[in-house]
């Protein structure tokens, strides 16, 4: 039982209230186009979303969010109670399940109320299936994003379905369904799941509070309260949705939290009754209810204007409908009322994503004559590891940039008579790094194999500093240009130090770099390089990297994965996009309609 | 009173992460940051005391000077104690973070760096921001005395 307390970090930190939920929305806009132009499903483009809207015509479909929560669950930890997670699909045509989301992980709870809704787009005129699906994460996980979570590791506990319309014609938008097993059959009682659905409001404007409370009742015998808050809306049809909720305070009776973003899709207006309820956490997820109170936004504004405190109350044990008021205060420090603008208002007033290029030319691949060669060129015209990447991800981005003149370059080959370079131009032209088009870029790869002869280290250093050039120099020309840099590769990496380095410089740069990883080599520096951890990469002169602008997804995953290569390695990048435009506080291009 | 030979900045003292005053004991003893310029008074930030734990932030901002031929500056973190001013943790900022030939005036700059105290183990991680002025941008800069202004900067 000791040494648990890294795993219980996990359930300790905030949920929803960080902003991340808007980022998670704003990465599906990305995934649905990444869907469409790999597997031209029936998910809608936000391309064609955008035509008929400057056109004035609005397609038919709702995007909804579904709120989940689950009661009786099978319990299968022996020491303590299920941790659930629940997953949301959709059943396409030929029964093959597309996941949709994930909720957090809860601890310890049998009847959770999860707080991550899952987006997803209500067709009036297609049946859509759904499946729910939910799992018991085992502790050790704890710490990972839900979504690296392999779930044939978990335990299951259970699935239920039904179609979306379903929902949304009942009058209270929830509907709840018995858990089965995998196989159909109902095999005693697997508890239940709730689903309720609401329609997206467009809307933008979000408020930022920073939460304080003082003289809290003290829970703890030999120490003090470890506080956090849950705030929930009390939703039109009766009944509370949990929108948001606090990190953990450790043994503090005087807590102060993160400043947390609320949008209007969490709040509803500002005089939507809200309740805040603050909790003593405990491990055991048994938390202990400190005080709750019962507000709405417009009433959080005031305390903010007039630095007053709203006191907890507590339901009376003795009498019904009776609440003691406590001593304990809560109090808003900080109140901003601020516009969110999505990764598409950027996109569609005019900012770019220009796609960069670089392929690995070690000696590692194999030699490109061979069948077994990772850059070998099938006659038949099957492509390789490296095509495949740089036409998929190609295919998606392109449509972000508007001259789709691509730099790309090689890096760790051996020129004809010329020394190693760890940076030169694909198409061998020495003025001139850029090529016209996606299929350039497959033209310039391929001739570059017959000039180029594979060779080594593989060193990033130079690959990424070239491209941080290119990104600076723009900075001087045209603000609203964001960099993409692909690159793909083979082999561990003989540069890290150097390579963290120009990545640290890089991210306060527009600039995100994708890494690709071909083959079966070892990618453990890799994953350090993409900072999903947590942990920050650090430079040689101790400088730290502002925001996390790297995504390496190996190409192997891909082929047992849930989710496509190109979907795993651009889901990051509005997150990425925004993090950079919204800290410098800059705004979408002042709106002109294209005659 | 304008030097000749200088560059003017806009600094932003946003933020610290995870300091610990000694072992693992949390910092809460109001930490501040004191800037240090080669050559210059140093400018102070007011101590945090909204948020008096191991996380603070200031957002407070400060228009400084930097002489030609100073390369970096310092920032460090420092607590209030009863034997005076302790530091909790200190960061060399080069100026060539900010001041790369290719980067156009005005572009607001978010760098982190590495706190270490004496021992140079590490401590924490300190956020700023800073955006370099053009000449008619100049403010009048009063010499040795403070000038923060505190300001929230939504990011």
């Amino acid at each position: 039982m000791g040494g648990c307390f890294s795993d219980v970090k996990g359930g300790q930190a905030a949920v929803g209230g960080g902003g991340e939920v808007h980022n998670l929305r704003l990465q599906r806009g990305l995934s649905r186009n990444v869907a469409t132009a790999s597997s031209s499903g029936t998910v809608q483009n936000d391309a064609v979303d955008f035509f008929f809207r400057s056109k004035g015509l609005l397609p038919l479909y709702t995007r909804i969010e579904l709120n989940l929560s689950a009661s009786k669950l099978r319990d299968y930890d022996i020491m303590s109670k299920s941790d659930p997670m629940a997953v949301v699909y959709a059943q396409k045509k030929d029964g093959t399940l597309e996941e949709l989301g994930r909720t957090e992980v809860i601890m310890n709870n049998l009847n959770p109320m999860w707080i991550q809704k899952i987006d997803v787009v209500f067709h009036f005129e297609i049946v859509q299936p759904m499946v729910f699906q939910v799992y018991d994460v085992d502790t050790k996980y704890h710490n990972l994003p839900t979504k690296m979570l392999e779930l044939k590791d978990q335990d299951f506990l259970g699935e239920a379905s039904c179609v979306l319309s379903e929902i949304v014609t009942l009058r209270s938008r929830s509907i709840t369904l018995k858990l089965r097993n995998r196989n159909g059959q109902s095999v005693g009682n697997l508890g239940s799941i709730t689903v309720h659905a609401e329609e997206i409001i467009a809307s933008r404007t979000a408020i930022e509070m920073r939460l304080r409370c003082s003289n809290l009742d003290n829970k703890d015998r030999f120490s003090k309260s470890d506080p956090f808050l849950r705030i929930s809306r009390i939703a039109e049809t009766g009944g509370s949705v949990p929108i948001c909720q606090t990190e953990v305070v450790n043994n503090n009776l005087d807590p102060v939290w993160k400043p947390l973003c609320l949008s209007t899709q969490q709040y509803g207006s500002k005089e939507n009754p809200l309740v805040i309820e603050c909790f003593d956490f405990n491990s055991s997820g048994n938390h202990i209810l400190i005080g709750k109170l019962q507000t709405s936004i417009g009433v959080l504004e005031k305390l903010y204007q007039e630095k007053a405190g709203a006191n907890f109350v507590i339901p009376s044990s003795r009498h019904r409908d009776h609440e003691k008021v406590l001593k304990g205060k809560l109090f808003v420090d900080g109140f901003y009322e601020k516009e969110l603008y999505s990764f598409l208002d950027y996109i569609s007033s005019g900012f770019e994503l220009n796609f960069m290029v670089a392929v690995d030319f070690t000696a590692s691949n194999g030699d490109p004559q061979k069948p077994d060669s990772l850059h070998y060129i099938d006659p038949s015209g099957r492509f390789n590891a490296y095509q495949q990447a740089i036409m998929e991800v190609g295919e998606v981005i392109q449509f972000y940039d508007s001259d789709k003149r691509f730099p790309a370059w090689g890096f760790g080959g051996k020129m004809y008579n010329g020394p190693v370079s760890h940076c030169f131009n694909l198409n061998g032209n020495v003025g001139s790094f850029e090529v016209e088009g996606v299929q350039g870029i497959m033209a310039a790869y391929q001739s570059a194999l017959h000039t180029v002869s594979l060779h080594g280290p593989t060193l990033f250093g130079q690959i990424v500093n070239q491209a941080a050039e290119i990104a600076a120099q723009s900075l001087s020309q045209n603000s609203s240009k964001y960099f993409v840099l692909l690159i793909i590769t083979d082999g561990v990496l003989s540069d890290l130090q150097e390579t963290k380095d120009a990545l640290v410089r890089a991210s306060d740069l527009p600039l995100s770099i994708l890494i690709v990883g071909v083959g079966n080599a070892d990618f453990k520096t890799m994953e350090i390089l993409d900072a999903d951890n947590g942990q920050r990469l650090e430079s040689s002169t101790g400088r730290i990297a502002t925001r996390d602008n790297v995504q390496f997804v190996p190409i192997r995953d891909v082929h047992r994965g849930e989710i496509s290569m190109v979907q795993g390695l651009l889901e990051e990048l509005p997150g990425q996009f925004l993090t950079y435009v919204r800290s410098r506080d800059m705004k979408p291009l002042p709106i002109n309609l294209p005659h | 009173m304008a030097k000749r030979h200088s560059r003017d900045l806009e600094l932003t003292i946003i933020s610290a992460e995870s300091l610990s005053l000694a072992g693992n004991c949390r910092v809460k003893k109001n930490p501040f940051v004191v800037i240090k310029i080669e050559s210059n008074a140093d400018q102070t930030t007011t101590t945090d005391t909204e948020n008096n734990n191991s996380n603070p932030t200031w957002n407070q901002k400060f228009f400084i000077n930097i002489p030609m031929n100073v390369r970096f500056f310092t920032l460090e973190v420092r607590c209030k104690k009863f034997s005076g001013d302790r530091i909790v943790g200190s960061a060399r900022v080069p100026t060539s973070d900010f001041e790369g030939h290719y980067f156009p005036m005005n572009y607001l700059h978010f760098l982190s760096y590495r706190l270490r105290d004496r021992n140079g183990e590490r401590n924490g991680i300190i956020n700023i921001s800073i955006k370099m002025m053009k000449n008619d941008q100049r403010v009048l800069l009063t010499h040795g005395v403070a000038v923060g202004v505190p300001l929230h900067v939504r990011y």
